[in-house]
Formats: C-alpha cells, sequence, structure tokens
C-alpha cells in the first residue's frame, strides 16, 4: 500500500517535472504597491509605483554600497540610477494595454527610495505615451519582469486605489495570474525557443484592470 | 507475487493514462498551473522566514537556529517538488539502468547533497578567499550558473551516445545469432562476450559519477542566497546547517522520484518478459529510453546555455 502511495505522488512528480521542466523560477521577490491617478483637465494617466526589494537583494546591494568611494547612501543612489537606467528599455517592466493595445511608458518626475528593516523601498511614477482618459473606458496593466528572475506580486487582499479627478467614477481590481493552458503549452515549447524565456514572466504576473 | 506484478501493472497503467491526460486536458494543465503557482508562493514566504530567522540568530541565538533549518528543510523539499533537470537526469538514469532500489536512493541523496556542497564551496571561495562583495559574488554565482548548463548538455549529449552503441550492438548481434536470445537471460543489462560487460560495470560507475556531477554542478540557487546572507551577517554556522537542511530536503523529495522510475522500469520489464520475444526486445528499450532521456537532457542544457548567453543584460543582474 505504501508503494501504492509512493508510486501515486511520484507519478505526480514526474509529469509534473515533464511538462514543466521549461518554467524558470524567480531568484529575486519584490512586493508590489500601484496606485492610479487619473486627470479629466489634461486627461493624463499615471500610475505610481512602490517596489519593496526583499532581504537578500537589499543586503546585497546596501553591502555593496557601503565600499562606494562617496558613501553607503550614494552607493545606494548609484545603484537605484543604474537600475532604472537599464529598467527604461523595458518600460520599467510595466504593461499598459489601451483598446488593445500594447503602450510603451516614459518616467514621470524622480525617483525616490529609502530602506526600511533592511529592505529597499523604490517610489516613482511611470504613464503611459500616446494616451489619454478620454481614449479608453476600461484598461489594464501589469507590472512583472518577462523571464521571470524577479517575482513581483502586491500584498496579499490588497486593493489598488485610484487618485485624480476621476477617482470617484472609476473602480479597479487586481487578476490573479491564471496561466491558461495555452500559456502552459507556450512555456513548454520555450525548450525550442531561445528567446521564449521572456514570456514566462507574463504567466505569473497579477493584471490590474481599471474600468471608468 | 502474481498480486504484486498485478498491482504494478495497474499503476503502470495509472501513470501512462495520468500523462496522456495531463498533456491532452486542458483543466489539468490549469491544476498544474495552480499548483506551480501554489509552489511559487509558498517559496516567497518562505524566502523572507529564512531572511528574517538568519536576523533573528544575533537575538535570539539556538531557538531562532532551529527554525532556521526546519524552514531550510521544507524550502528543499519544495524546491524539488518543482521543475528541475536533476529529476529529469536521475529518472532518465534510472529507467534505463537496471538498479536497485538502494542505489537509486542513495544516488539521489549523492546528487542533492553535492548540489549543496557546489553552493557552498563556490560562495566561501568567491566571497571569502577572493573577498569579494555580496553583489559581485552573485554575478560569479550566476557565471558558475552559466557554465553548469553547458555541462549538462554535455552530460546529455554523452548518455545519448553511450546508449546508440548499446542499442547499435545489440542490434547486430542480434542478426548474428539466435542463441544469444535463448541464452535464459532476462535481465536488460544482459550483455554478450565477457568485454562488454567489463566495459559496462565500468560504465555505471562512470556513470554514477557522471550524474552525481552533471545535478551537483549546479549550486542551489536558494542554497546560495541562504549562504551568501548568512556569511554577511556573520553566521557561517547557520549557514552550513541551513544548506544541510535544504540538501536533505531535495535529497528526500528526489529519492521519491527515484524510487518510482526504479518501479516503473521493473513494470516495464514485467511486460516486455510476459511477451515471447524476451530478450531482444528487453534489452533495445532501455537503450532507446537512454537515448530519448539523454536527448532531452541535452535540449535542456543546450537551450538553457543558449537563452543564458544570448539573453541581454539582466537590470537586476
Amino acid at each position: 500500500m505504501l508503494r501504492v502511495c509512493a508510486l501515486a505522488a511520484t507519478t505526480f512528480f514526474l509529469a509534473l517535472s515533464s511538462v514543466t521542466s521549461a518554467l524558470g523560477h524567480p531568484h529575486m521577490w519584490v512586493d508590489l504597491e500601484s496606485r492610479v491617478v487619473l486627470n479629466i483637465d489634461d486627461g493624463s494617466v499615471a500610475i505610481q509605483q512602490v517596489w519593496l526589494f526583499d532581504d537578500f537583494f537589499s543586503t546585497s546591494v546596501i553591502e555593496d554600497s557601503s565600499l562606494y568611494p562617496g558613501g553607503t547612501n550614494a552607493g545606494i543612489q548609484n545603484e537605484i540610477e543604474r537600475i532604472t537606467e537599464a529598467l527604461k528599455p523595458y518600460n520599467y517592466y510595466t504593461e499598459i494595454e489601451m483598446g488593445g493595445k500594447k503602450l510603451s511608458s516614459t518616467l514621470v518626475g524622480d525617483i525616490s527610495w529609502e530602506v526600511i528593516d533592511n529592505r529597499i523601498k523604490m517610489s516613482f511614477t511611470v504613464a503611459p505615451n500616446e494616451s489619454s482618459v478620454s481614449d479608453v473606458q476600461g484598461w489594464s496593466y501589469a507590472i512583472f519582469d518577462p523571464t521571470y528572475y524577479i517575482e513581483m506580486l502586491h500584498a496579499e487582499g490588497s486593493s489598488i486605489t485610484i487618485e485624480g479627478d476621476l477617482a470617484q467614477k472609476c473602480s479597479s481590481w487586481i487578476e490573479q495570474p491564471n496561466p491558461s493552458a495555452d500559456a502552459v503549452a507556450l512555456s513548454q515549447s520555450t525548450i525550442l525557443d531561445n528567446n521564449a524565456d521572456d514570456t514566462v514572466g507574463r504567466f505569473f504576473a497579477e493584471t490590474v484592470h481599471v474600468s471608468c | 507475487m502474481g498480486a504484486q506484478k498485478g498491482l504494478f501493472f495497474g499503476v503502470f497503467c495509472f501513470a501512462v493514462l495520468a500523462l496522456i491526460f495531463i498533456c491532452l486536458n486542458t483543466d489539468t494543465n490549469n491544476v498544474i498551473a495552480r499548483y506551480l503557482l501554489t509552489i511559487q508562493s509558498v517559496q516567497r514566504g518562505l524566502h523572507a522566514n529564512l531572511s528574517d530567522a538568519l536576523r533573528a540568530i544575533q537575538v535570539d541565538g539556538f531557538q531562532a537556529l532551529i527554525i532556521l533549518v526546519t524552514l531550510s528543510f521544507v524550502y528543499g523539499v519544495l524546491h524539488a517538488a518543482g521543475p528541475g533537470h536533476g529529476k529529469v537526469v536521475i529518472s532518465t538514469y534510472l529507467l534505463s539502468h537496471q538498479c536497485q532500489l538502494r542505489r537509486g536512493v542513495a544516488l539521489s541523496f549523492a546528487a542533492a547533497l553535492t548540489q549543496g556542497l557546489t553552493a557552498v564551496v563556490v560562495v566561501f571561495s568567491v566571497f571569502w578567499l577572493m573577498e569579494l562583495s555580496m553583489g559581485q559574488t552573485r554575478g560569479v554565482v550566476n557565471h558558475v550558473e552559466v557554465l553548469s548548463f553547458a555541462m549538462i548538455a554535455v552530460v546529455g549529449f554523452y548518455i545519448t551516445c553511450m546508449h546508440t552503441v548499446r542499442l547499435l550492438r545489440k542490434t547486430t548481434s542480434r542478426g548474428r545469432s539466435i542463441d544469444s536470445r535463448a541464452d535464459g537471460s532476462q535481465r536488460c543489462d544482459h550483455h554478450h562476450g565477457p568485454s562488454a560487460n567489463d566495459l559496462e560495470k565500468e560504465l555505471t560507475l562512470r556513470g554514477f559519477i557522471g550524474i552525481i556531477f552533471s545535478i551537483g554542478i549546479r549550486p542551489c540557487s536558494g542554497a546560495v542566497i541562504v549562504l551568501l546572507l548568512a556569511f554577511s551577517l556573520g553566521h557561517v554556522v547557520a549557514g552550513l546547517f541551513a544548506v544541510l537542511a535544504m540538501s536533505l530536503g531535495t535529497a528526500i523529495a528526489i529519492a521519491l522520484l527515484a524510487t518510482f522510475s526504479v518501479y516503473l522500469r521493473r513494470v516495464a520489464q514485467w511486460i516486455v518478459q510476459s511477451k515471447h520475444d524476451v530478450g531482444y526486445l528487453g534489452s533495445i528499450i532501455p537503450a532507446i529510453l537512454g537515448i530519448f532521456g539523454g536527448g532531452l537532457i541535452f535540449i535542456l542544457g543546450s537551450s538553457f546555455f543558449i537563452s543564458a548567453i544570448t539573453a541581454p543584460a539582466h537590470p537586476f543582474r
């Protein structure tokens, strides 16, 4: 009987590893907070984000920064600038979808950071290019690392606040990641496709829907 | 014995049906995705708890160490329950070679402990001996990982070649004499001629070392992060205990898979033996399994390697 149980359990493992061996797994974790600002006057849309890095990553950045000539704070500032510069081609890991179109985004204003309980907290705002509130009634965004090296999620049970003129008229909800059968099939095909690694992260990402 | 064989046969059929079902059915694909997400989210929580436990050692001492070791063990089990190349390597080897259950389990433990040891050696030598910072060490570890992908591909290629040679030898010897099938032996690793037998013995030892090497060369990523933080906080011993517990957890999960592979092979062997053409089919099936498994390992290793070296620099690496 014990053998049968062991067999049943391992069947599952074997099946699982055969189906999912191509999937990566995260090496870094970021706790997200995000806020949407919608203004009717100038039709602007912006997403304020707070990234709280995990202890391991933060410690390594803080430790490396202590060797920086200008001191730890200057070192962290330098690293934050390097990271945000490197994130630019990736739209700051923010995928904004309006009217079925994926929009690129730009940084608005400054980036600030602080260290809380050994963890680095980085705050900044991004805005989609070529869009305005009047364009769309329902739109969505997702914040994720396409390669899934970093897992980025909002705290469990958190909600997205909406600010600006349209705050009262709009609502939002977070769609939990739910990799469909197609997604699993596609991630299986990453074995054959060298650059398909960039698709894995989306399957494990939350989607924030905003409707007005 | 008959009842036991019947039971094995039943479970084997169930396993095959389950695999087909999983591959074809979209709902089960969703179940797998959900299972993965659950593992992922537990792992996320564990990582946070691990760093908290490490920091708590300064204050709570031994109590925090116990928590750290327990968490590491759970992390190890969970880590092995997810996808990984080690499981493909081990199950391929055990499916294509006649192997006692005890040896399969020993192989799993050796491989998992080597993986932990690799993490310790890499982090120790880079962080302490070369006196690089934590961030620089992470960079070196990333390079080691890329190198390990290449090694995995080499091992896969080697396994495929070995089994191709084995298959060719079997198919050619079949044509020469019918005696070879009628000699009464039903073992899958049966050989024709003493020289081949000697060769196989040597290969088994070499194969064992190869398996342990190919799995062990890739340092467990969880172990690396915990070690780095432990070293940087000055809790070296606690870090080593955590890695040991993590490796044991992984070993137990892999041993479970090894057990399954050994039994699955026995069932397959029993089914083949109940047919008339005993020796021949029985001797080529393991080789064919080996070729496929080796090929799979090669594809996994080389695709990871290629994507690692062709991918644009990651903003956080």
